[in-house]
């Protein structure tokens, strides 16, 4: 279960935010700049909220009250970057074995092997970041996050920086990866195909507050309706 | 011809580089947290020994080391130790007169640093202490390198601030850049165009390196 309700004042509005989740995969839509990544950046502690309250399961990663401000590291958030921010210095095997430092010598080795098995990396371990396509660059920073055993995971735009063809493919596979995944899912999206495609509920995030929460299916219904008006309108127009 | 004044500008040089790729980057690195007005106040105080004179460097550092001075008689007190006028008073001089171009580089690499990997090292549970050593310096490794061999050049050409602490001891505090200056005020003009040229030379092979490490990084 993940609870938030923050406030912070942003330069051009005030992020109001109030959602919660509980072992699915919530989406925040909202268009660029409405604060969805200043909300994820919150909850991983990058950022800090002016006051509110943010709880991960039964342990409570800020409470402006209680005083309470866990480190990014103590706070147990998987943050799938944008860029995927994978380090251009290591090796693909090297981001992966960062990711699970806090394993020693031959269990970090083969969770590593393991890893790198599941996520189809099997002949790039020694590659560099910069010589992996974009796909690659997604599997391998996923592998890293898997294999610190986050309690919760946020994935910011993960398909943003990917070209169409390789996002549907890559929609397919991580929603297969999700399956597997047993703790909470945020992930922020302007595009309502990849929330109807990979999420169960929905929050609207519009300059910097966030709507009521929507389930999918009514979203979907709420889509498709504005599509078949469209649609009408369109005809209406062709007559 | 003695390579004492050499061998003595090279130790110096090698010890005040190491002082000062350490003391650079930890300056670099805190600073960029600090709040904006403290990081205007401090950055204008640790780029001031690069503007002024280096014998006004020479003289502040005389007013707090100096045998009679605060941190001065206190060495000489409890240790019967002087600080000014040994070979290894010039570290001090060489020390304070580089460090802002240490600093500097440093500073212009780091804002070049992509804070994103730190953020996702974080999140993946690293120290911070990794993230500096094993991510961030290596990412800014160019730069910082290139600050290094700068440190080390200036550090071998310096002259105004040392002669003030070290003095010029043939065989004890003799530098090159002080034996050149005291070659010529006894007219020994054959030995000092020795030592002008190896001084040329040890500044174009620095230079040279300073070009190579600066070239575009391949992708």
């Amino acid at each position: 279960m993940l609870y938030v309700d923050i406030e912070k004042v942003l330069q051009n509005f005030t992020l109001k935010i109030r959602i919660k989740t509980d072992g699915v995969i919530t989406s925040l839509l909202g268009s660029s700049g409405a604060g969805k990544s200043m909300t994820l950046k919150c909850i991983a502690g990058i950022e800090r909220p002016d006051r509110g309250r943010i709880v991960l399961d039964d342990r409570v990663l800020y409470d402006s009250e209680k005083k309470i401000n866990l480190k990014i590291q103590e706070r147990g958030v998987g943050y799938l970057f944008q860029d995927y921010a994978l380090f251009p210095n290591m090796t693909v095997l090297g981001n992966i074995k960062a990711g699970l430092h806090r394993f020693k010598g031959a269990d970090r080795t083969d969770r590593a092997r393991a890893l790198i098995e599941s996520f189809h990396l099997k002949g790039l371990e020694h590659s560099r970041p910069a010589t992996l396509s974009g796909g690659e660059k997604q599997r391998v920073a996923l592998a890293r996050i898997f294999g610190s055993e986050p309690q919760a995971l946020l994935l910011d735009e993960p398909f943003s920086s990917l070209d169409t063809f390789l996002k549907w493919e890559l929609m397919d596979e991580l929603r297969e990866r999700l399956l597997g995944y047993t703790g909470d899912v945020i992930m922020v999206s302007h595009d309502a195909d990849e929330v109807i495609e990979l999420c169960d509920t929905v929050y609207r995030i519009e300059d910097g507050a966030s709507g009521d929460m929507i389930t999918i299916d009514t979203f979907r219904q709420y889509a498709e309706r504005t599509r078949s008006e469209r649609r009408e309108r369109r005809e209406q127009k062709a007559e | 011809m003695d390579l004492y004044p050499l061998y003595n500008s090279l130790r110096i040089a090698a010890i005040a580089s190491v002082l000062v790729f350490f003391l650079g980057i930890l300056a670099a690195y805190y600073i960029a947290k600090c709040p904006r007005i403290i990081k205007g106040i401090l950055d204008v105080i640790f780029t001031l020994p690069l503007v002024l004179p280096p014998t006004v460097v020479g003289y502040l550092l005389l007013l707090v080391l100096g045998p009679h001075r605060i941190i001065g008689s206190f060495f000489y007190e409890h240790f019967q130790l002087r600080l000014t006028m040994q070979w290894w008073s010039a570290i001090f001089a060489v020390l304070v007169v580089v460090f802002p171009l240490m600093y500097r580089t440093a500073r212009g690499a780091f804002e070049s640093f992509d804070e994103n990997l730190s953020h996702a090292g974080q999140t993946l549970g690293l120290s911070n202490t990794y993230i500096f050593w094993r991510i961030r310096m290596p990412y800014c490794r160019q730069g910082i390198i290139a600050g290094v061999v700068l440190s080390f050049a200036r550090a071998l050409g310096e002259y105004g601030a040392t002669s003030m602490i070290a003095g010029y001891t043939p065989g004890k505090t003799a530098t090159v850049s002080t034996a050149v200056y005291q070659l010529w005020r006894t007219g020994n003009d054959a030995l000092a165009t020795k030592w002008v040229l190896i001084n040329i030379a040890i500044s174009a092979v620095v230079l040279l390196a300073i070009n190579l490490l600066e070239r575009p990084r391949r992708a």
